[in-house]
């Protein structure tokens, strides 16, 4: 395949292209859903093909195509450079890609177990119990449990001489229970993924699992309405990895920063936060779920600093904004897949642990809220808005965390909330799952970190 | 590559000699042209031309589900071969009874296929986009930092071993676009979706000037401080988000047979106000998800859910259908924002147009008829509690009504109220019927819905 790549590249440069790269997917994904303990669905999934893209004057074509013969690809090289000339056309705008760096490198996934190498019956056995764990009580009316594995291959060729083969495997595991009384339903759920292999599902008892997750619901049944107005708010993991990724992760995209769409982008150097705050963008964390060996466009990935001790850094970076900006690549040009756009996308993305215990934030905590894992949140690079949903939550009254109350929402300006920002874990957890920017463009990430302490608008129904 | 129908017959021909009771394939073919627009000029233009099939077998009651792009025909018996393994590992799902059986479906549903998109190249596309770019550009001081517009044409043909055979055509056009406008140290953004079967008759320019507007509303948008409970109008194309996010998700069958769904027990209760009819309308001309047949191969017919505010009918594809004894025709997978990723997995219940008939008011006299009240043009992400009702979002352009009218426009405010009870609190229902796409872009699904006027729902602000 990587002979292929080289002639539509080939292909492309005769063409006129500036610079040209393909790139090779082949994914296999398996997932098997078991609801109310019964199997509902086992799929298999394989998605193959090869995506051809040209540069041209400070403008990119790229075309793709499932059909893997020569002919088609070289097809697919002409169309690529066709469209790129046309474009050009219409921009002054130039990108030079010629000073970037040339790779040959054959990574292959490291994980302890293949998931390949595990008996379709001994994953079926695991998501089953996990479904029927949950049923913790009468009042658990719904369980639903899903395993998953991912199975990418990769293959890269660019016109500056990079050849890069790599693959990546991933596992999940996912718990969701639905609990009723009356006219009341609550829900609750726990995942478990990352860049591991089947060695992430053994570490999991889904037993506990399954258990937690039903109690979880039951108990949401007898939680109090969420109060409304600017709170103090104990941020778990969950929702200051929001914080990190939706506002402040989406606004350092350095291809949000070079058309200034970002309210970062005056801001380096400039104080964005306390000092109790630090933040990453960590492709190479191991075993997390947004962690890639290289980018689509073959940059290594890296660990990026955003913000040290409340001072604001700097930016992720593709290979096309690197070079506007003048600045090295830092392996976040991700796509979908074969078939979609590379731009700057995160990877693990999370604000790095403190010196506090979680223990010593609640005692310190008068009159406040302590969140309890997220269930979305949203970007906002232009305003630097932040909104998350949290499942829950639990009041915090004289320094001790007493009722639980039910899902709400969080907002209000990123920067002032993190101007308030005063106590940050040492517990750190990281949570994966996956993320579209705009609508579409699905990549693994991770985000997550210590929990966190601020002033932050609640509301909720 | 021999046509789709021919692919699925050589994939069940093949099943019948691997001893396999039921099988079904759903073959898709699409071609998709993109053109981006980054920092107010061209970026990057796609085309893209692909093939799968998504295969679903049955040995007794096992059941087993695979899918792959399809190059050649050894792909498509690839496929088969792994949802035949997949079955016989599986466990009897009790439930499965068979795949659909029914006639050739030989009606079409108007405005669907669109030949002006299957001509339109991504040069063209990308001709049309730098037209919103000069529109919205024509403001002072405006930029578009992004924009979007796809193209898609696809087929699909579903066939299974009772013998079913149906297919359809259709064309897709989704297009996003972004303003910004900047003043000292504020910035204003003005987002637009269009979500579409046609591209003739789309007015890029009218775009340009939607984004440039919207831009300029936000960056005069004051933070919103303490809390205000009022009549809300919440315009036609989030209400519908809001409705998928909730109401599809209640009707569901599945979601009814699982005890998932707050209303399993509750057909033929009034539940809302009497104003209040929502319908699955597959039949609906211009809609994105419309066809003659879902995507298991059923006829489709345009259904009542809820009628003068008593709740009629859930939706089901045909495994859930089995389950309930109702009537099958909403089993899609075919994504109503983009087609390709349709194949990847077997069909599951969904709303097709959910539909909300027009009252008779434009949305002008339903702001002049407020005294004091809360407008939503767009919220940051319309999303509400399915078991619930319960919701707290931001809002990202809105306006306080005060005296017949907008007066303000506020930002950094939740609104929060719980819209299962307040479709019981309806005021009045707009003529202004919008299509408001898809929840997630990939997903099945679709609305078509007025703006209205809720009582019960509550603005907070940051203090």
């Amino acid at each position: 395949m990587i002979q292929r790549l080289s002639r539509s590249v080939d292909k492309a440069m005769d063409m006129g292209a500036d610079f040209a790269d393909a790139r090779f997917e082949d994914r296999k994904i398996s997932t098997i859903l078991v609801v109310n303990d019964q199997l509902r669905s086992f799929q298999d999934m394989s998605k193959k093909g090869v995506g051809i893209r040209a540069l041209v004057g400070g403008s990119w074509g790229q075309s793709s195509t499932s059909r893997l013969d020569p002919d088609s690809l070289l097809e697919a090289a002409q169309r690529a450079v066709k469209m790129a000339k046309h474009n050009s056309g219409k921009t002054k705008k130039e990108v030079s890609l010629e000073s970037m760096a040339t790779i040959k490198k054959s990574i292959e996934a490291h994980v302890k177990k293949d998931p390949e190498d595990v008996d379709a019956d001994t994953k079926l056995e695991f998501t089953t119990d996990l479904s029927k764990a949950q049923k913790v009580d009468d009042r658990v009316v719904n369980t639903n449990s899903r395993y998953g594995e991912k199975i990418y291959k990769f293959g890269l060729v660019n016109s500056l001489g990079s050849e890069l083969e790599w693959s990546e495997i991933r596992t999940l595991a996912v718990a969701h229970a639905i609990a009723a009384e009356g006219e009341k339903r609550e829900f609750s759920y726990d995942v478990y993924d990352g860049s591991r292999g089947y060695e992430l599902i053994d570490g999991i008892d889904p037993n506990a699992m399954g258990q937690r997750v039903g109690s979880e619901a039951v108990e949401l049944l007898g939680a109090k309405r969420p109060p409304n107005g600017m709170m103090t708010v104990v941020a778990d993991p969950d929702i200051s990895g929001m914080l990190a990724h939706e506002v402040m992760g989406h606004a350092s995209e350095a291809d949000e920063v070079v058309k200034n769409r970002s309210f970062l982008t005056a801001m380096v150097g400039k104080r964005v936060a306390t000092d109790k705050i630090s933040m990453v963008d960590d492709g190479t964390y191991p075993g997390a779920n947004g962690t890639i060996p290289f980018d689509s466009e073959g940059s290594p990935s890296a660990n990026t600093l955003i913000i040290e001790n409340g001072i604001y850094r700097g930016f992720m970076q593709s290979l096309e904004t690197a070079n506007e900006m003048g600045v090295l690549p830092t392996g976040n040009g991700r796509a979908e897949d074969y078939s979609r756009r590379i731009y700057v996308r995160m990877t693990n993305t999370y604000f790095e642990k403190g010196s506090d215990s979680l223990d010593e934030m609640i005692e310190e905590t008068k009159e406040g809220i302590l969140t309890a894992k997220a269930m979305r949140g949203m970007e906002d690079p232009v305003g630097g808005g932040f909104e998350a949903v949290a499942l829950k939550g639990y009041l915090i009254k004289n320094g001790e965390v007493t009722d639980p109350i039910p899902s709400f929402t969080l907002t209000g300006s990123a920067l002032d909330i993190l101007s308030t920002a005063d106590l940050v874990s040492k517990e750190f957890k990281l949570s994966g799952g996956m993320c579209g920017k705009g609508d579409e463009d699905w990549v693994n990430v991770s985000s997550g970190g210590p929990y966190v302490r601020a002033k932050i608008v609640v509301g909720g129904a | 590559m021999t046509d789709l129908g021919s692919i699925n017959d050589i994939v069940i021909s093949k099943a019948s000699k691997e001893g396999v009771s039921d099988v079904e394939c759903f073959s898709l073919r699409w071609r998709s042209r993109s053109a981006y627009i980054e920092d107010s000029r061209p970026s990057i233009a796609l085309h893209d031309e692909e093939s799968g099939i998504g295969v679903n077998v049955a040995i007794g009651k096992k059941v087993g589900f695979a899918s792959a792009t399809i190059e050649r025909e050894e792909d498509a018996l690839s496929a088969l071969e792994s949802a035949i393994r997949i079955a016989k590992l599986s466990p009897d799902d009790p439930n499965f009874v068979s795949f659909p059986s029914v006639k050739k479906v030989t009606r079409t549903v108007e405005g669907v296929y669109d030949r002006a998109i299957l001509d339109a190249a991504s040069e063209e596309l990308m001709d049309r986009a730098m037209i919103v770019v000069d529109s919205a550009m024509e403001s002072d001081g405006m930029e578009v930092p992004k924009g979007h517009i796809r193209a898609q044409e696809y087929e699909f043909r579903i066939s299974n071993s009772t013998g079913l055979e149906n297919g359809h055509k259709g064309t897709l056009l989704f297009a996003f676009f972004s303003s910004k406008l900047t003043d000292g140290g504020k910035s204003g953004e003005g987002i637009e979706k269009v979500y579409s079967t046609k591209i003739t008759g789309i007015d890029f320019e009218e775009i340009g000037k939607k984004i440039s507007t919207r831009a300029v509303n936000t960056l005069n948008a004051t933070p919103f401080k303490g809390k205000l409970e009022a009549p809300t109008i919440i315009a036609n194309v989030e209400l519908g988000q809001m409705l998928l996010s909730s109401l599809a998700s209640a009707l569901s069958g599945e979601n009814v047979n699982k005890k998932r769904s707050p209303w399993a027990d509750k057909m033929g209760t009034k539940m809302f106000s009497e104003e209040l009819s929502v319908l699955d309308r597959p039949l609906l001309p211009n809609a994105m998800q419309s066809a003659p047949v879902d995507d298991e191969g059923t006829q489709t017919e345009d259904r009542a859910l809820i009628e003068k505010g008593v709740l009629k009918r859930f939706i089901n594809d045909h495994y859930n259908a089995g389950i309930s004894g109702q009537e099958a025709g909403n089993g899609y997978r075919r994504g109503v924002g983009t087609i390709e990723k349709s194949y990847l997995g077997p069909a599951r219940c969904s709303v097709s147009s959910l539909t909300i008939p027009p009252g008779n008011k434009s949305l002008e006299d339903m702001i002049s008829e407020m005294d004091k009240g809360i407008y939503v043009e767009k919220f940051a992400a319309p999303e509400v509690n399915p078991f619930m009702g319960a919701f707290g979002l931001e809002v990202r352009n809105a306006s306080i009504i005060e005296k017949g009218e907008l007066k303000e426009y506020v930002k950094f405010a939740l609104l929060s109220g719980n819209l299962y009870e307040s479709l019981g609190k309806i005021i009045s229902i707009g003529n202004d019927l919008e299509f408001g796409g898809p929840y997630m872009i990939s997903d099945p699904g679709d609305t078509y819905c007025p703006s209205i006027a809720f009582d019960g729902f509550k603005l907070i602000g940051q203090d």
